[in-house]
């Protein structure tokens, strides 16, 4: 059976069955898993830190998909778990050093040069670079409709933010990266 | 208002102001307003793009040109061993079932049962419960409460079980402490008859003696013996003095081993 064939309404229809939960639970991770980690991931730069969050992405899921209403897409309150819990772990990591975010911020810059693979003349390395720059909301809005092109809509529901402050935060920030990578 | 009338009334108040010169001391970036109207326009045909790439393109071109691959490198099979990774850490979860689920993995059969109460009460009993309970109370004083704890004979059992258990416990040590050693039984006598004088031993033989001659006996009321004895056959008489000598016999050997 492939993924793409199962729907999300029938994959939780499986879920809420307790002969088949955990097999329509792996199916949902193996859906979902490589969009809510590269998400997770240009957040928090590191890997560890990436799994570390997924994981927990996915045990709050598990915990809460019983009650989901699907009245919103299940891709939509995925990712809006995902956003909840990375920024919630950028804000511990930011209690635990007691730094402030802007601090946060470099040390995110820091841990892109220290990347092995880190080239600072190539220009997808220092879009990362610029990406770092812009203010935490910013950076989610730009991601998400740069690298998955998400609707305005859905991104509204995620971020439960208007469609109008989304489409005016994206464009500060095209502007800000076009400006950053052509001073660096 | 004029500037002329401004700067007028700025004086008629003393103000220093009126002789600030009234020049912008804001810039603005280079070409700024040459590119302004084409930067509206732009954002407004991005408003209106259908989708994220036309969107970019009225935006930035530039951003809309180079690659969006991602430079980050994820381990080898790491999103095929995801799912596992993540199901292992559900399963090691508290809340890793509810209490049907539970139920449902250990004994499908007893999860197909349900857990329904079986049972029936009478009808309106719980509405009317209280009510009873109210008038119960009402017309009945409450029933005293006695405790078995409280009860003097229990403490005095209690007390008598304690002194009977250290009692024979402390007679059961004295008399294993004056056990005469069955091994060496000859030697203790011989031991202890040498502390005896040769009077006191013949006046416990002659005391004997006397004892077995029936000297006691002798000594009641004939007349009562007779009554008592009345009834007694005369075989039974015979057999009872047999057994007599017997014993008499019996205690002689004793005292021989008492004596040698």
């Amino acid at each position: 059976m492939q993924l793409t064939a199962v729907s999300d309404s029938e994959l939780l229809v499986q879920f809420r069955n307790p002969v088949t939960k955990e097999r329509a639970f792996t199916s949902i991770i193996k859906k979902y898993q490589e969009k809510l980690y590269w998400h997770v991931r240009r957040m928090v730069i590191d890997h560890e830190d990436a799994n570390d969050v997924l994981q927990n992405v996915f045990i709050r899921v598990w915990n809460g998909l019983e009650n989901f209403r699907e009245d919103s897409q299940l891709y939509t309150w995925l990712y809006r778990i995902a956003t909840n819990e990375t920024l919630t772990f950028l804000e511990q990591q930011k209690k635990r050093t007691a730094v402030s975010l802007s601090d946060v911020e470099s040390g995110l810059s820091n841990k892109i040069k220290a990347d092995r693979y880190f080239d600072s003349n190539k220009l997808e390395w220092k879009l990362q670079l610029a990406i770092q720059q812009l203010p935490e909301k910013q950076r989610i809005v730009f991601q998400l409709r740069y690298y998955d092109e998400m609707p305005y809509e859905e991104m509204s529901r995620v971020l439960e933010t208007s469609e109008g402050a989304l489409k005016a935060s994206y464009h500060h920030a095209v502007k800000k990266i076009e400006d950053y990578i052509k001073n660096h | 208002m004029a500037k002329n009338d401004i700067i007028q009334e700025l004086s008629q108040l003393e103000s220093s102001f009126s002789n600030v010169p009234a020049r912008n001391i804001y810039v603005v970036p280079q070409g700024y307003f040459e590119g302004l109207a084409g930067r509206v326009m732009s954002r407004i045909k991005a408003l209106d793009s259908t989708n994220p790439q036309e969107e970019l393109n009225y935006l930035s071109p530039f951003l809309n040109s180079i690659s969006r691959e991602l430079p980050f490198s994820v381990p080898q099979n790491y999103f095929r061993e995801l799912p596992e990774a993540v199901m292992e850490v559900i399963r090691n979860h508290e809340d890793y079932q509810t209490a049907e689920e539970e139920l449902s993995s250990l004994s499908p059969m007893l999860s197909n049962i349900g857990n329904k109460n079986p049972y029936a009460v009478p009808e309106g009993y719980f509405e009317n419960f209280g009510k009873d309970i109210n008038l119960k109370s009402d017309n009945k004083p409450a029933a005293k409460v006695v405790s078995l704890v409280n009860r003097q004979w229990f403490r005095f059992a209690a007390a008598a079980v304690v002194i009977g258990f250290v009692a024979l416990t402390g007679i059961n040590l004295f008399f294993n402490n004056h056990t005469i050693p069955t091994s060496n039984t000859h030697r203790w006598v011989e031991e202890n008859m040498n502390k005896v004088s040769t009077d006191e031993m013949n006046s416990f033989i002659q005391a004997d003696d006397e004892g077995s001659k029936g000297k006691e006996v002798a000594t009641a009321g004939t007349s009562d013996i007779r009554e008592l004895m009345k009834d007694v056959s005369d075989n039974d008489i015979q057999d009872f003095l047999n057994k007599t000598n017997a014993g008499n016999d019996e205690s002689e050997s004793d005292a021989d081993i008492l004596l040698n």
